[in-house]
């Protein structure tokens, strides 16, 4: 279902709950996720995201054992 | 040849066409209004006066007049040829004379033998007429019509089956006069709009003739209605304007009191059939062939278009028709636009079109047909007669260009086919046709741009266009868009074929086509991605039921709390039931509280995966909520899993502790678990290991739910390639869920609901959950019952059971055992898609006052997303629908660009809202690739499905497959399930999995009722109506049963594969009777084969309307005998064309015999 354009290409988002995503470029970001500096073909934001995603849990469940274990 | 400067003849040509002054030489054509119809007379004009023939292309390409006057002076002294012109065939005689057919009558002629007389080739234009009529001058300009042009008294007569042009030197045409005058007034327009519509439609006999009809319905002496009705053999649409602006020229004059001259055109359509025989043969042919073969070369797409019925292989269909108008803004700025990038109104429509059903279809090669008329002659410019033929346009929508790019492509491939438009349709799809089979032709849609008939203006008299209601007149194409480009804007018309589309679908295209145009042409640098074409009424009925209608029901609960309310609230009634032995609500709750703490002892906490191998059972509840009081989630461990799927599962979770029973733990193969942990669930307190800390244990348990975002569970799935992925799904996701489960079916103390799911399937969760927060008692259902059809009917009633959750597969086997279940108050299919074959089936074991649903969600999100529940009445569908979201659940269904998709219109389901998986533990990138921002949600995310789906417009959701596992058959899409809804539609197949084969194509794996004696001929002959042929199984395989999955699914890897296919070899039979060689002859001599296989069919052979008549022809002469064009329709092959033949001449009285019949007088004596 994937259409690869010719030229342009995707932006890497990410949410306040650390989530991570890409986007096509040139199209209007969707509310509530930011642009996390990285851009390029679909396959290069992905494996991007394989990097910097370590954690998977959202950020408010991490931050809540943090606190706990703080305690 | 004219001696003048070419930039004058030029500018000449210019003023005269485009009817303007031309203001210098940097004047361009398109600014200055032209359009394609005045770029080929331009052409046409400058070829008289330069004596050279320039392609239309060369006028497109060139920016102003004088770069056009230097590009022909260029062409001029490459080819100084001489002047083009069209000869007259002389003097006509008086009486009757014959010409040759043009080619596309010849193609006319043969389809209406080919069809039967009917009316689809008829034109019929009336027209309301209000003011004093001279019904006199009338009837002597019709008259004076018919003496001026012989195409008004051509009639078309086969000689030795070719047909031909036969013209009378005179005919009377009369100007029928129907008076309505005495009809009561309030029924007079009813029997007018029926006397127009039932003559409209009225066949012509095309031997006969006359090929034109004039009508005069009188209402009152003030008040008529004009039918004109020609048919398409003589005419064309500019031609019919033409003769009706003459008409009226006529009629003013005869009003007036002149009498008309008749002094005939100088050349007129037999003059032309003749020329283009003469002139477009050969090497002019062949060129113009090649173009098109490359231009269409293989594969060809097959246009996905949004039908509404399933596609059948009728031929002939009928056709229903709407239209809009575009409004003036928009339509200025087609023009502007147009302009702008030196292309036509045309070639910019014709973009917005292919836009459209790119949208619709999510393809990017797109064929489409025009209608193109050959008028590039001077001569021919004021010619009656038909110069129809059809281009196939095919456009490359890849790699999302801009409107302008597109158009720029559009216009260039526009001009290149206009160049080679002289080769008959017909024989550009015969050189292209590789697969015979279907004959359609490379495209089911077809765009017909023309201009406004100019309203016809009488002196004294008010002339208005009557439409005429035809809507039952027959469609050859599935849609045929119309656009009439008027004085301000353009109306757009939709003829389409009422087997495939509902009228509903018809408008709403039209209404997508217009706003696409608006959004279009205000934003032509937008890509076609992000072109808008809904309009804003539809795009708020698809937001509106792209949420939730219940709820939404709180996120903030933990799962396990929900049971624990639930203990305390009805601590003993029964909560779980397995075998003989019973536990109450505050039992189970107890001896999960004991495992949780055995957890924490062991460090486990909030977050964590904890794994679970169980079988149906007391313990298996006691793991799971044992596991989520301990703040973790469970892992399932399916005991009967492979050792290397077990082992993978344990690493790739990372888990350190995992949970079983003592005969279980026995039986795990060593070396799964390494390092992992065991804890016995439910051996806590009997025989409970050491070290289990009583003390502060509770305390410790209730802080490890810190926060619902916290896992629940994590479940494998298994994709079609690749290592299972790990879905991790939240207490948010999942406590809305099994809220609206109770909210929709109410349960408590003494209801009961059988466990059958495998707690590894996502499902499950509903199941177990919904019982152990109301109230209800869980029945487990051991594990070998699960597949035996009759052995869990009888479980059913002997255990009292209220509420059943199944797959459909599973629901099968219950169904055949057909053995009533009176307790049942709900049966739940979900996990497969369910046809309405299964819930009749189902009706039949259950009581009336049981409730059948249908549920829907990937695992990716919590459960169920989507819940239909099924209505009383029977249905004929293959696929039931999805039904409504359910407990904070949201949706879209969406192109490949996320761009939402009109109703009715394919597209990918993404699922959104509470129930979206946290992701695939370890996959970072797939889970950022799946999981996409949700536009709607702030900051939420939109699981991406892979199924494909659709809205209805009731809004129910239908299932249509897979996305990714289209399943193709000569480029047409084949829904799988609806073939096994078919199969399974037999008394005696209990079940059937259809799966293509690379090899065998379509194999039915069918399992039959014991004793049944079904073989392949009479399933063949079963399916046969009810399948089109696309959709016939190749191989038939029989099972005893279909093979499943531990999740109760049919497991398609275990299907056996089908013996390779036999030697592909086509034997040859050679013509063995006197006739079968004689007809064997003939179709070697004209189709050009070496030799001829008695059994081959004459299409396949590469046979067309063209040969087909050579073929006729000859036997004709050669055998003496009428042999009718059909026959080589309806007996295809030689064997049986001479069978035919044989029969014709034992039947056939001598003197009927055409041409030699002398020969045949003597034969019949011998």
């Amino acid at each position: 279902m994937d259409e690869q354009r010719d030229d342009g290409g995707y932006a890497v988002v990410t949410n306040s709950e650390d989530q991570y995503s890409v986007w096509p470029l040139g199209r209007e970001l969707p509310p509530g996720w930011r642009d996390a500096g990285k851009q390029g073909s679909k396959d290069a934001c992905l494996a991007h995201i394989d990097e910097v995603w370590t954690d998977m849990r959202p950020l408010t469940l991490r931050q809540e054992m943090a606190g706990k274990t703080d305690r | 040849m004219s001696q003048r400067p070419v930039v004058d003849v030029v500018s000449d040509v210019w003023t005269a066409v485009l009817r303007t002054e031309i203001p210098g030489p940097d004047a361009n054509f398109f600014a200055l209004g032209g359009n394609s119809l005045q770029g080929a007379r331009v052409i046409g004009r400058l070829r008289e006066e330069l004596g050279i023939r320039i392609p239309l292309s060369v006028l497109f390409e060139a920016q102003t007049l004088a770069q056009l006057a230097t590009a022909v002076e260029g062409l001029r002294e490459e080819a100084p040829g001489a002047a083009m012109t069209i000869e007259s065939l002389g003097e006509r005689p008086d009486g009757v004379f014959h010409a040759p057919t043009s080619f596309a009558q010849q193609r006319l002629w043969v389809d209406e033998h080919i069809q039967g007389p009917s009316s689809r080739y008829n034109i019929p234009v009336a027209n309301e007429i209000v003011g004093p009529l001279d019904v006199a001058a009338l009837e002597t300009a019709v008259q004076t019509l018919a003496d001026r042009h012989e195409i008004f008294r051509t009639t078309i007569t086969a000689v030795d089956g070719i047909p031909e042009q036969v013209i009378q030197a005179r005919i009377d045409l009369p100007l029928t006069v129907r008076d309505l005058r005495d009809e009561p007034e309030e029924k007079q327009e009813q029997v007018l709009a029926d006397q127009l519509l039932a003559s409209a439609q009225k066949p012509f006999d095309v031997e006969r003739g006359p090929l034109l009809r004039v009508e005069l319905y009188r209402l009152d002496e003030q008040w008529h209605v004009l039918l004109i009705n020609l048919h398409h053999i003589i005419t064309d649409v500019h031609s019919f304007e033409l003769a009706m602006s003459e008409l009226l020229e006529l009629y003013a004059a005869a009003a007036g009191g002149t009498l008309p001259a008749t002094e005939q055109p100088p050349v007129q359509y037999a003059d032309f059939a003749a020329w283009q025989r003469r002139t477009i043969g050969g090497a002019t042919l062949d060129r113009q062939l090649d173009y098109w073969k490359e231009r269409l070369r293989g594969p060809l797409p097959v246009l996905d278009l949004p039908t509404d019925m399933p596609a059948r292989e009728t031929g002939m269909s009928r056709g229903g028709s709407v239209g809009i108008e575009l409004p003036r803004a928009v339509s200025r700025r087609i023009r502007e636009l147009s302009k702008e990038n030196n292309a036509t109104p045309f070639m910019t429509m014709f973009t917005l079109l292919n836009v459209l059903l790119s949208r619709y279809s999510g393809q990017t090669d797109i064929v489409v047909g025009i209608p193109s008329t050959s008028r590039d002659l001077p001569e021919l410019e004021t010619m009656l007669g038909c110069f129809l033929n059809t281009l196939a346009l095919r456009s490359d929508l890849s790699g999302d260009p801009t409107l302008t790019g597109l158009l720029g492509d559009v216009r260039v491939r526009t001009l290149e086919a206009f160049a080679h438009q002289d080769v008959p349709y017909e024989r550009v799809v015969n050189a292209i046709s590789t697969d015979r089979s279907a004959r359609q032709g490379p495209f089911r849609v077809m765009l017909a741009f023309q201009h406004e008939l100019p309203a016809p203006e009488l002196t004294g008299l008010t002339v208005t266009d009557v439409d005429l209601d035809l809507n039952l007149k027959a469609v050859k194409f599935d849609l045929v868009f119309r656009v009439v480009e008027t004085e301000f804007t353009y109306r757009l018309a939709l003829e389409y074929n009422t087997d495939l589309f509902a009228e509903e679908k018809a408008w709403r295209i039209l209404e997508h086509l217009g706003v696409l145009a608006a959004d279009a042409v205000a934003s032509p640098a937008k890509r076609i991605s992000e072109l808008n074409i809904l309009p804003d009424v539809e795009r708020r009925q698809l937001e509106k039921w792209s949420t939730s209608a219940c709820g939404p029901y709180p996120t903030d609960l933990f799962l396990h709390r929900l049971f624990e309310e639930q203990a305390l609230s009805t601590p003993e009634a029964d909560a779980v039931e397995s075998g003989d032995e019973r536990v109450s609500y505050r039992e189970l709750d107890r001896r999960a509280s004991r495992l949780a703490q055995e957890l924490a002892a062991r460090g486990i906490g909030t977050d964590d995966l904890v794994g679970l191998c169980a079988n149906p059972s007391v313990d298996l509840m006691v793991g799971i909520l044992g596991i989520l009081k301990a703040g973790a989630a469970y892992v399932p461990i399916d005991p009967l899993s492979p050792v290397d799927r077990m082992s993978y599962v344990v690493a790739d979770s990372g888990m350190k502790v995992l949970v079983t029973t003592p005969e279980l733990r026995v039986q795990l193969p060593a070396g799964v678990l390494g390092n992992v942990d065991v804890v016995i669930a439910g051996g806590v307190g009997q025989a409970g290991p050491a070290g289990t800390s009583q003390a502060g244990a509770e305390g410790g348990v209730r802080e490890s739910a810190l926060h619902p975002s916290q896992l629940v569970y994590q479940m494998y799935t298994s994709g079609t390639t690749g290592n299972p992925k790990g879905v991790g799904l939240p207490h948010t996701a999942i406590t809305p869920w099994i809220q609206w489960a109770q909210d929709a079916r109410p349960m408590g103390p003494g209801t009961r609901v059988v466990h059958n799911l495998s707690y590894h399937f996502d499902w499950s969760v509903e199941q177990m959950f919904h019982a152990l927060t109301s109230g209800a008692c869980l029945v487990m259902l051991p594990r070998e019952v699960r597949a035996d059809g009759p052995a869990t009917a009888r479980f059913i009633n002997e255990r009292s059971i209220h509420l059943v959750y199944l797959t459909p597969t599973q629901m099968r086997f219950i169904a055949d055992a057909d053995i009533g279940m009176p307790t049942l108050r709900h049966v739940s299919m979900g996990g497969e898609n369910l046809d309405a074959d299964l819930v009749a089936r189902t009706r039949k074991v259950v009581s009336s006052e049981c409730q059948i649903w249908n549920e829907y969600g990937p695992t990716e999100t919590a459960g169920a997303a989507l819940v239909g529940r099924m209505g009383d009445e029977p249905v004929e569908r293959s696929s039931m629908p999805l039904g409504e979201l359910i407990a904070n659940a949201s949706c879209a269904v969406v192109d490949r660009w996320g761009n939402p998709q009109p109703i009715g219109v394919p597209g990918e389901l993404w699922i959104g809202g509470d129930g979206v998986a946290r992701g695939y533990r370890n996959r970072p990138a797939l889970t950022a690739e799946r999981f996409t921002p949700d536009p709607a949600r702030p900051g939420r995310r939109l699981y991406r499905t892979g199924d494909l789906v659709r809205r209805l417009p009731n809004g129910e959701m239908e299932f249509l497959g897979r996305v990714d596992s289209q399943v193709k058959i000569r480029g047409v899409r084949v829904e799988l399930e609806e073939i096994e809804s078919v199969l399974r539609g037999h008394p005696d197949v209990t079940n059937a999995v259809v799966v293509l084969d690379s090899g065998r194509g379509l194999v039915a794996y069918a399992a039959l009722t014991p004793g049944s004696e079904l073989d392949d001929a009479a399933l063949r002959a079963y399916l046969a109506p009810k399948l089109p042929i696309v959709m016939q199984p190749a191989v038939f395989m029989w099972l005893d049963a279909i093979p499943l999955s531990a999740n109760g699914k049919v497991d398609r890897r275990r299907l056996p594969r089908p013996s390779a296919p036999p030697a592909a070899e086509t034997v040859v039979v050679p013509p063995s009777t006197e006739t079968e060689h004689t007809v064997a002859a003939a179709w070697a001599d004209v189709l050009k084969l070496d030799v001829v296989n008695v059994q081959a069919n004459f299409f396949e052979a590469g046979g067309d309307s063209f040969s087909l008549l050579e073929v006729v022809s000859r036997l004709r002469t050669e055998l003496g005998l009428d042999i009718p064009v059909r026959s080589l329709v309806d007996t295809p092959t030689v064997a049986t064309l001479a069978a035919h033949i044989d029969a014709l001449r034992r039947t056939a009285p001598p003197g009927e015999a055409a041409g030699g019949s002398g020969d045949e007088l003597q034969r019949a004596e011998i």
